[in-house]
């Protein structure tokens, strides 16, 4: 049975084309005003990757904040339920998955199946998630992919007091202003958001292996910080934004 | 087709009834010739039926009147606005801003806002004391305040914090008297303590039926229900309200009606909720799930005890065997200082009820309002969830304020609780 898994995230929609245990398509496209729309476009491509047409899949199911934007589906679940199972089925051994993409961090515990058993959200703030990068990487003026290598040359650890986005990036440009090098600025921004998702991570009790994914766990110098600070070793996936699109597709497949 | 049946309460309109004339009262005190004495719901109805008898004044509840704007969004809006425009802080009681707003706007429900003429306050928080002597400050009306705040748990005290509420107890008499006229009566005094124990004891034991399954009454209605002993414990007719409630409780046990039709699964929800979102109790309900209770509710005014195992237990303060009335108002206001209770705003008797209800309410989960807008019941809250984690019970938490929209995200809010649904193998029945 082919289904398609749809993540309507606050910043890229992601679609997954699933048949029999493997991944035939898969596409990423940003949201525009018409998350619907842009649904659509994203299922398009991973069909067209897939090389199938849409009379050939047969469920359809959504997740991410605008899932029930997204009328063309059978069925939605929340991004929590489709991180796990799509976590665990990439990464069987993996009990504890940490999601963090552009507005939201989330800690999921699971079990085996890729069952929640418990999980926690940073929300209402930007400092555990995607945008706290960008906006960081702005005050540096350097590109995201710049940014997140940059920091893997820093000699030294300083320290970030500011926890709260807008204040952080007036921090940055205090650093700048004192001459500090741009890559001990960038550790210590990933450091910042490190610590915040590891709270996180330790309110629903860290179970080892542990996964991440989401926009973020494309950044290496996150998945350093956060090696770091949970002192323990992390696996990321290939294509660590599209498993909670993913878990749709094997939610949609029963 | 529902697994249970389903029936309205049948003493739905009379709650409702008392609390409009309780407002109306409170509206056309000046007109009736009665002293309108605002302040936090508290055991000074007790002293208060004592200075003027039962119907001899009107008291304004500063909380229920701040939940009542809470609830009128239009109004809350206005309200907050005004008191932030003048310079406090966004980050104090909802309720209390609410109530600050309402009185700088001059602006209530029902015309202008009810001016007082005393001020009688329990400090029972951290803010309570500031929400009516700024108060007082602004109108120019005396006030008294009660130093209670760690007191409220009297079994953890020692006997000179009874004492020394006893001595406050005192002088509060004396300053009623004087800034009344009117004089204290012992014996209404003691029939107000007597009363305020039996809708403590009745209070308890409709709550503590709610151990049946299918759950009699959901806590939605139960905050609508547990009005009248919020506002007038004290009273002849809170009694009788509750008599009826409480009968009508059993006979809802006796026949198995429930409160949701297709009751799955049990969940304690805790903390005052938002007031203006009351609309997510019905939300899951749609996944079978009844709220059956928490701290926030069930520990208002009432009569509970631990067993020597710790369990969770209505008592009876009034009418058991060898039982005495009160036999001058200094024994009365003993009694009224050792009243049961569930050590309300306390994080560690909040701890222990909870876990209380987790192990003999048939639980299956607790869902916690972290609340921005009221400090006092969200003291030690993360400590309870970590506790009922312990136990092996799921939990899960949404941000907001008890009083302020700002605070208020309804797409996360909705959306944390279907994932919390989802890990508790929950799915939406109807839609």
């Amino acid at each position: 049975m082919i289904t398609a898994g749809i993540d309507a995230g606050n910043q890229t929609v992601k679609a997954v084309i699933l048949k029999d245990g493997a991944i035939l398509g898969h596409s990423i496209a940003f949201v525009g005003a018409d998350t619907e729309a842009s649904a659509q476009q994203a299922l398009d491509e991973a069909l067209k990757m897939a090389g199938l047409s849409r009379d050939e899949v047969g469920k359809v199911f959504s997740t991410g904040a605008g899932r029930k934007l997204v009328s063309f589906v059978a069925g939605n679940a929340t991004e929590t339920t489709c991180d796990a199972r799509g976590a665990v089925w990439l990464l069987p051994a993996t009990r504890t998955v940490i999601d963090v993409g552009a507005e939201e961090g989330r800690a999921v515990r699971c079990d085996a199946q890729g069952k929640v058993t418990d999980f926690s959200v940073n929300e209402k703030c930007g400092a555990g998630s995607g945008t706290f990068t960008e906006a960081m990487a702005r005050a540096l003026e350097v590109s995201l992919e710049d940014f997140g290598q940059m920091s893997l040359g820093s000699q030294q650890n300083i320290q970030m007091n500011a926890q709260c986005v807008v204040f952080a990036e007036s921090e940055v440009v205090s650093l700048i202003h004192a001459q500090t090098p741009k890559e001990d600025i960038a550790r210590a921004v990933h450091d910042a958001i490190a610590d915040r998702i590891t709270s996180l991570t330790h309110m629903v009790g860290m179970e080892k292996e542990v996964a991440l994914i989401g926009g973020v766990a494309r950044n290496p110098g996150f998945v350093d910080a956060l090696r770091r600070s949970l002192g323990c070793d992390i696996s990321v996936p290939d294509d660590p934004q599209i498993v909670g699109a993913l878990g749709a597709a094997l939610m949609a497949a029963g | 087709m529902a697994k249970y049946p389903t029936k309205k309460f049948d003493c739905w309109q009379l709650a409702k009834e008392m609390q409009r004339k309780t407002f109306e009262g409170v509206m056309t005190a000046r007109e009736q010739g009665k002293i309108l004495i605002a302040g936090s719901s508290g055991f000074q109805g007790c002293f208060l039926t004592g200075l003027a008898g039962a119907d001899g004044f009107a008291f304004l509840s500063s909380e229920a009147y701040g939940g009542m704007l809470s609830a009128n969004t239009e109004l809350q809006k206005e309200c907050i606005r005004e008191v932030e425009r003048r310079g406090y802080s966004p980050d104090l009681c909802s309720y209390m801003r609410n109530y600050w707003g309402s009185a700088f706007l001059n602006r209530s429900p029902w015309g202008e806002f009810p001016h007082a003429d005393l001020y009688v306050q329990p400090a029972i928080c951290d803010t309570h004391a500031k929400w009516t002597t700024t108060m007082a400050e602004y109108h120019g009306i005396p006030c008294f305040v009660i130093d209670v705040t760690e007191a409220m748990d009297f079994d953890k005290q020692g006997g000179h914090h009874k004492q020394y509420f006893i001595d406050q107890g005192l002088e509060l008499i004396e300053w009623l008297e004087k800034h009344t006229g009117k004089e204290f009566d012992d014996e209404r005094f003691i029939e107000s303590v007597v009363n305020h124990q039996i809708t403590s004891d009745l209070w308890a034991e409709i709550c503590e039926m709610n151990k049946a399954v299918p759950c009699p009454m959901d806590q939605k209605s139960q905050y609508s229900l547990s009005n009248a002993i919020i506002r007038e414990h004290h009273s002849p007719g809170a009694v009788r309200f509750m008599t009826l409630l409480r009968d009508e409780m059993k006979d809802r046990v006796a026949q198995g009606i429930a409160a949701v039709g297709n009751e799955s699964c049990r969940l304690i929800h805790d903390n005052c909720p938002a007031w203006y979102a009351l609309h997510i109790f019905r939300y899951m309900e749609k996944y079978g799930v009844v709220c059956v209770g928490g701290h926030y509710g069930m520990a208002f005014t009432s009569s509970w005890a631990y067993t020597e195992d710790g369990r969770l237990k209505a008592i009876k303060t009034v009418g058991y065997p060898g039982w005495q009335r009160p036999s001058n108002w200094e024994v009365a206001l003993r009694v009224l200082v050792s009243g049961g209770g569930g050590g309300a705003l306390l994080p560690d008797a909040g701890r222990k009820f909870t876990l209380g209800v987790a192990r003999d309410w048939n639980i299956n989960g607790a869902l916690f309002h972290l609340n921005r807008g009221c400090e006092g019941w969200s003291r030690g809250r993360m400590e309870i969830i970590y506790a009922l984690r312990e136990m092996g019970l799921p939990t899960s938490t949404y941000e907001g304020s008890t009083g302020d929209m700002k605070d208020w995200n309804e797409a996360q809010v909705l959306n944390r609780i279907d994932s919390f649904m989802e890990s508790l193998d929950l799915s939406r029945l109807e839609d």
